[in-house]
């Protein structure tokens, strides 16, 4: 077998891998880790092109050469597009592998607090103020008469948000935190039982006679590399010893202190304890 | 917080992953169009197409990305393939810088991301600084020596298909140099080539591609963000750092006014700068771009580009709206 023989199979491989990584991470549900949704419709799309690339180029072979011994210099004369370097490959292929190996699709703590944490309704897009501001809707005026006509009550929380068996909501934290700054939502959950999934975030500096952490949830825009953890302060008595960064149930109460003239979210921690992953672990 | 290594470790392998994920399908459909149009677009219809007044076809260039809309990883394998195809080099140095800007998913993105921040203004400025941008820097590129740009393959690009005036070799080609030289190939011949083409390219691309992801993943990894913020109450300053901070994140052009819109301590003008610079010039586009310029070339791109763009920015600034008092803390 010729050294160009072995390039041309190699190159071609690694369009079959690459097919067959994409297909996996598709596959496999991993790519919800890594990529927002909006994205992976392409991913399997672009797994499907290399696996018929890879095809093509592998029966093809090097037909398209011209051998046409009058030809002036047609672009198969002019430029033989075999790749040439090792390096590239090798080195793509080096880095993928190793990055595979040690991923664990998720970050560390260390990285959450280098990234910095969106926990205030202003450093979030689209906040409830901003709909408002764009569509003249979502304003905080009393509710349509007509939830009256329709319930006989006044349309309440109670109708729309989910509980849990005892009665507790089933929020989200981006719900909390939007809450701060739009009147209905804090109606809402203000001094109610809340159920929160997150991940556990210890803090480095915690004040003994104000014990509190932190649970996060990344949102995520297009992928990992750019999410960013959204955080939710939780109020305790003694901080839990958990794993940091692992999934926790968090039940309290949501309470909207203001603090140095700002109003923010704490949870008054009445218990925590491990869970699942949640499907769909980032929010996107 | 001690640093930890194996976690910066795994949470680089996490990063660089997505990035890779995300960009290999876009680089993988780019490659797929530079194919073709190796293999089947004949070399003298770019030419044909575009009017003969070399400024002229640098303005209508600037908007050849809302007909082949293309993000930046994408439209560098296809532009290489254009030059050699015989596309001017102003022309094609003009629709690479604003395709990823003017380009239907991007009015989208942008208007939809700053719902709230003066959406509209900021997705008309945005458009207009890309295409502006790319504009001024095609009809510099026009009047630079092709070899003081282009790497020495694409300089043996077919002068056949150049014709004078487009060409910024400086060379002026007598009209009866225009020879049409195609290939004289079959239908398998030509589909051969497009694989053959499709595939050495993907390879190369990937790879300039796994450089920038590593060096933003790095960034992501290493680099405490909060150390920005201090500069966002400047708005020079704030403008400058926007644009070095878009040029290290490495965004997608698709999605990257989804990340501007989270920086609300910035001046919307650092955010216009972020949203214009970092689809033109990134640490990947930087690698990327390895593959068409000489490495010269690209720095005085980027010099260039920062300091127009900047400046441009710096001047628009005044059309936003001062922000909210709600959000100046």
């Amino acid at each position: 077998m010729t050294l160009p023989l072995i390039k041309r199979w190699f190159s071609g491989l690694m369009i079959v891998g690459w097919g067959i990584l994409l297909i996996y991470f598709y596959q496999s549900g991993r790519l919800e880790y890594y990529l927002a949704p909006k994205f992976h419709g392409i991913v399997l799309a672009a797994a499907v092109l290399a696996g018929l690339l890879a095809i093509l180029y592998l029966v093809l072979g090097r037909s398209w050469i011209c051998a046409d011994p009058d030809c002036a210099g047609c672009a198969s004369h002019v430029e033989d597009t075999r790749f040439r370097g090792w390096f590239p490959l090798l080195a793509t292929l080096l880095m993928m592998t190793g990055s595979l190996a040690i991923t664990q699709d998720a970050f560390s703590l260390q990285t959450v607090f280098k990234t910095g944490f969106l926990d205030s309704p202003d450093l979030l897009p689209m906040r409830p103020d901003d709909i408002e501001r764009e569509t003249g809707k979502w304003d905080n005026e009393p509710l349509d008469p007509i939830d009256e006509a329709v319930f006989g009550e006044p349309f309440e929380a109670k109708f729309y948000l989910p509980r849990t068996e005892d009665g507790a909501i089933r929020a989200e934290l981006v719900d909390l935190i939007f809450a701060v700054e739009d009147d209905i939502m804090l109606r809402d959950f203000e001094n109610e039982d809340v159920e929160v999934i997150g991940q556990f975030v210890p803090l480095p500096d915690v004040d003994p006679r104000d014990p509190t952490y932190k649970i996060s949830r990344f949102v995520m825009w297009c992928c990992a590399a750019d999410a960013r953890p959204l955080a939710v302060r939780v109020s305790t008595e003694a901080i839990p010893e958990l794993p940091e960064m692992g999934w926790v149930k968090v039940k309290g109460k949501a309470t909207f202190p203001v603090r140095n003239g700002q109003r923010t979210v704490v949870i008054e921690e009445t218990s925590i304890e491990p869970t699942e992953k949640p499907e769909g672990s980032a929010l996107y | 917080m001690p640093f930890d290594l194996s976690s910066a470790l795994t949470d680089f392998a996490y990063a660089f992953l997505s990035i890779m994920l995300e960009g290999v399908p876009f680089i993988l459909l780019g490659t797929l169009a530079s194919g073709a149009i190796t293999a089947f677009l004949p070399g003298t219809l770019l030419a044909r197409w575009l009017p003969k007044n070399p400024a002229a076809a640098v303005f209508l260039s600037g908007f050849m990305g809302l007909l082949f809309p293309l993000c930046e990883c994408g439209v560098v394998p296809v532009i290489r393939r254009l030059l050699k195809k015989g596309l001017p080099l102003a022309c094609g140095l003009t629709y690479m810088l604003s395709a990823p800007i003017l380009n239907l998913v991007v009015v989208i993105s942008t208007y939809a991301a700053f719902t709230g921040q003066q959406p509209a203004l900021m997705t008309v400025l945005r458009l207009f600084g890309g295409y502006s941008v790319a504009v001024i820097a095609g009809l510099i590129v026009l009047r630079l020596p092709a070899d003081k740009i282009l790497r020495p393959g694409l300089l043996e690009a077919p002068k056949a298909f150049r014709r004078t005036g487009l060409s910024i070799s400086g060379e002026v080609e007598p009209a009866s140099s225009g020879i049409e030289v195609e290939p004289k190939l079959t239908f398998r011949q030509k589909l051969g080539l497009a694989v053959n083409t499709t595939v050495v390219d993907f390879l190369q691309v990937s790879f300039y591609l796994a450089i920038g992801a590593a060096l933003t993943a790095l960034f992501k990894v290493f680099v405490d963000q909060s150390a920005i913020t201090p500069l966002a109450y400047n708005e020079p300053a704030a403008i400058g750092t926007m644009m070095l901070l878009a040029m290290i994140l490495s965004l997608c052009s698709t999605s990257d006014a989804f990340i501007a819109a989270t920086f609300v301590l910035f001046p919307m003008a650092a955010k216009l700068a972020f949203l214009t610079f970092g689809p033109m010039f990134d640490l990947k586009l930087i690698f990327l771009y390895r593959i068409i310029f000489n490495g010269r070339f690209i720095l005085w791109l980027g010099i260039g580009l920062y300091l127009l763009i900047g400046l441009m920015c710096w001047r628009l600034g005044v059309v936003f709206t001062p922000p909210m008092p709600g959000l100046s803390n």
